[in-house]
């Protein structure tokens, strides 16, 4: 199936090319590489990876994909067999279309592949080539109307809920996405048409493509729970940058907070909300330890201190309301 | 859509809130304090605070008709507690209305709330609601110079008798007993099980330390004066690291020490109150000093 076959299928479904997400090519190592790489070699008696007793052979490469990682996937490389395969987590179940035995392509032959969830929703596009892997992202749900919802909303209040991500919300369904639900909760006026508007798009969406945005919803809560952990356990009150970085920690849930919300209102997003819940865990904490020299604040984290004194994220200059 | 409207004399006090077995429960009537938009002529279900935080979002965008009574059944109780705080801190009647129709407004636009992310008791819940008023004071008052900031005792949220002014004497007195709890009780409870480098003594000198500098006015450079003789920036660094694992640690033990020990509602939420009032970290603004 070509990019074309594809973008014709997003038609059937009623999706336009704003659904393509980032696209990225992942060369496969040449031989040169692979030995200036040095990869980790298993013990000479092993013979789990099918390798003859006594001789030494390399593990499986890991995959670094942002496309993968942002739909909970991983792949590996065995390249002593020319064999790429896919793996996730058991709660974040995928299928492969066509169906592929084991979830693992030969690296020889050519392939056009669809990731999907068990549901069939599809979640990325990939294509096996000789020289490498591509692949593309896919957020497959209706775009949330944001031309309309900016121009009720006015420039100031797009610019405080929308103005750094300007340039991308064209190119990304899933930035569009976390618009709506900064919409949906911090517009001002708070009864502004706009605001109520965007929680009932995502009633609008199927039970699949909600499905789909949980999805990366739950993945991102999860990632941002390992940065999290991450800034505990290195912390230091005078490290340059500590700021930016605690403030991109705090959009980041607040972005997700939005999601929450979206699903909360089409009566779903259990599993968002459980991955957010640990992710909450580490920020209360690190909130409650915030080193006093480090002021994070700004006009949109107020707006969430306002809404929710527990919330951890709505920037340092507020105790966090302990519950 | 309008902003809120305001109520003038003719429409009458604000209706109080009322006791019902130790919980305040607001909303049979309370017509004269809540938003015209959200008026509905149904009859108001009794709703404990609790239960309007879990349930308040923006009614507007509720699904069916039993949903949407529900939010604005939610908000019209938390505009009232709102209402009442504020002027329980002499706020004038218009200021009062202003500032609780906004507070209550952003409180709805961050819901539907999942129900491990709410106060579980109606002390934390009116705790909750003080906060968020306060975070709106501090930034849209105070820099205005329109209103007080009521210190940290006089949004103490476990003020036993809401419709009454706040009890100073019987605020301190729950004040010091959850002190007692926190510090004698509770703090040498989740030492014991303290393990690995972070040992028992440490946990208990870095909340030591942390209660001295919220009590004493000690910073944590005197305190490395005191202990190392000499302030440096790899001193400051492993006594901050110090005070964020005591922190943590409490945070991670804490809930389940009042938990296992049934507490009386207002004592954990004094409790509550004492460990986020004297031992959490706070960035001081330019606009708070």
């Amino acid at each position: 199936m070509s990019v074309q076959d594809f973008r014709d299928r997003l038609a059937r479904i009623g999706l336009d090319d704003g659904a393509l997400g980032v696209a990225e090519t992942l060369s496969f190592p040449a031989a040169t590489v692979d030995e200036a790489r040095a990869p980790v070699r298993e013990a000479p008696s092993s013979d789990d990876f099918g390798a003859p007793r006594g001789t030494v052979r390399e593990l499986p490469l890991a995959v670094r994909s942002d496309v993968l990682g942002a739909i909970g996937l991983v792949a590996t490389l065995d390249r002593a067999v020319g064999c790429l395969s896919f793996h996730a987590p058991a709660d974040l179940p995928f299928t492969l279309d066509p169906p592929v035995a084991g979830e693992a392509f030969t690296t020889d032959e050519p392939a056009d592949f669809l990731i999907a969830t068990a549901d069939a929703e599809p979640l990325a596009f990939g294509s096996i080539s000789g020289s490498g892997l591509r692949l593309q992202g896919l957020h497959a749900w209706p775009a949330p109307p944001l031309a309309d919802w900016r121009d009720a909303a006015g420039d100031a209040e797009w610019g405080i809920l929308a103005g750094a991500d300007e340039p991308t919300v064209s190119a990304s369904r899933w930035t569009a996405t976390l618009i709506a639900g900064r919409i949906a909760r911090l517009l001002q006026p708070l009864d502004a048409p706009s605001l109520v508007a965007a929680r009932t798009w995502s009633r609008t969406l199927s039970a699949g493509q909600r499905g789909l945005v949980e999805r990366f919803a739950t993945v991102a809560a999860r990632q941002l729970t390992i940065r999290l952990e991450r800034l505990q356990a290195t912390i230091v009150p005078d490290e340059p940058g500590l700021v930016d970085r605690w403030r991109a920690l705090c959009h980041d849930r607040d972005d997700l907070e939005g999601i929450r919300v979206l699903l909360r209102e089409a009566r779903t997003g259990g599993a968002v909300a459980a991955a957010l819940r640990e992710a909450d865990a580490v920020g209360r904490a690190l909130h409650f330890s915030w080193p006093s020299n480090a002021d994070v604040h700004d006009e949109r984290l107020q707006r969430v201190a306002e809404g929710d004194p527990g919330a951890w994220w709505a920037g340092t200059r507020r105790r966090a309301f302990v519950l | 859509m309008a902003p809120p409207r305001r109520s003038t004399a003719a429409e009458g006090p604000v209706t109080p809130s009322k006791r019902l077995n130790g919980q305040t429960v607001v909303g049979s009537v309370v017509a004269d304090v809540e938003c015209r938009r959200f008026s509905r002529s149904h009859v108001r279900r009794v709703m404990t605070l609790v239960e309007a935080l879990r349930a308040v979002a923006p009614p507007a965008a509720a699904d069916t008709e039993a949903e949407l009574r529900l939010r604005e059944d939610a908000f019209a109780a938390i505009y009232a507690e709102l209402h009442r705080l504020a002027r329980a801190k002499g706020a004038s009647r218009e200021d009062a209305e202003d500032c609780a129709s906004q507070v209550a407004l952003a409180i709805a636009a961050a819901g539907p709330r999942e129900p491990e992310s709410c106060p579980r008791s109606e002390g934390q819940a009116r705790g909750y609601l003080a906060a968020a008023l306060r975070n709106r004071l501090i930034d849209r008052y105070r820099v205005a110079r329109r209103m007080a900031i009521p210190d940290d005792l006089d949004v103490f949220p476990a003020a036993p008798e809401p419709e009454a002014q706040p009890d100073t004497a019987l605020a301190e007195q729950l004040l010091r007993q959850a002190e007692t709890v926190l510090y004698e009780e509770a703090v040498p409870a989740i030492a014991r099980d303290a393990r690995g480098r972070f040992d028992r003594d440490g946990f208990v000198t870095a909340i030591t330390q942390l209660r001295a500098i919220h009590k004493d006015n000690q910073t944590p450079d005197t305190i490395l004066l005191a202990s190392e003789g000499q302030v440096t920036s790899t001193g400051r660094n492993r006594l901050y690291k110090q005070h964020e694992r005591a922190r943590t640690r409490l945070l991670a033990n804490l809930p389940g020490w009042l938990d296992e020990h049934h507490l009386p509602p207002t004592v954990v939420t004094a409790v509550h109150f004492v460990v986020t009032a004297q031992l959490s970290s706070r960035v001081t603004s330019e606009a708070e000093s």
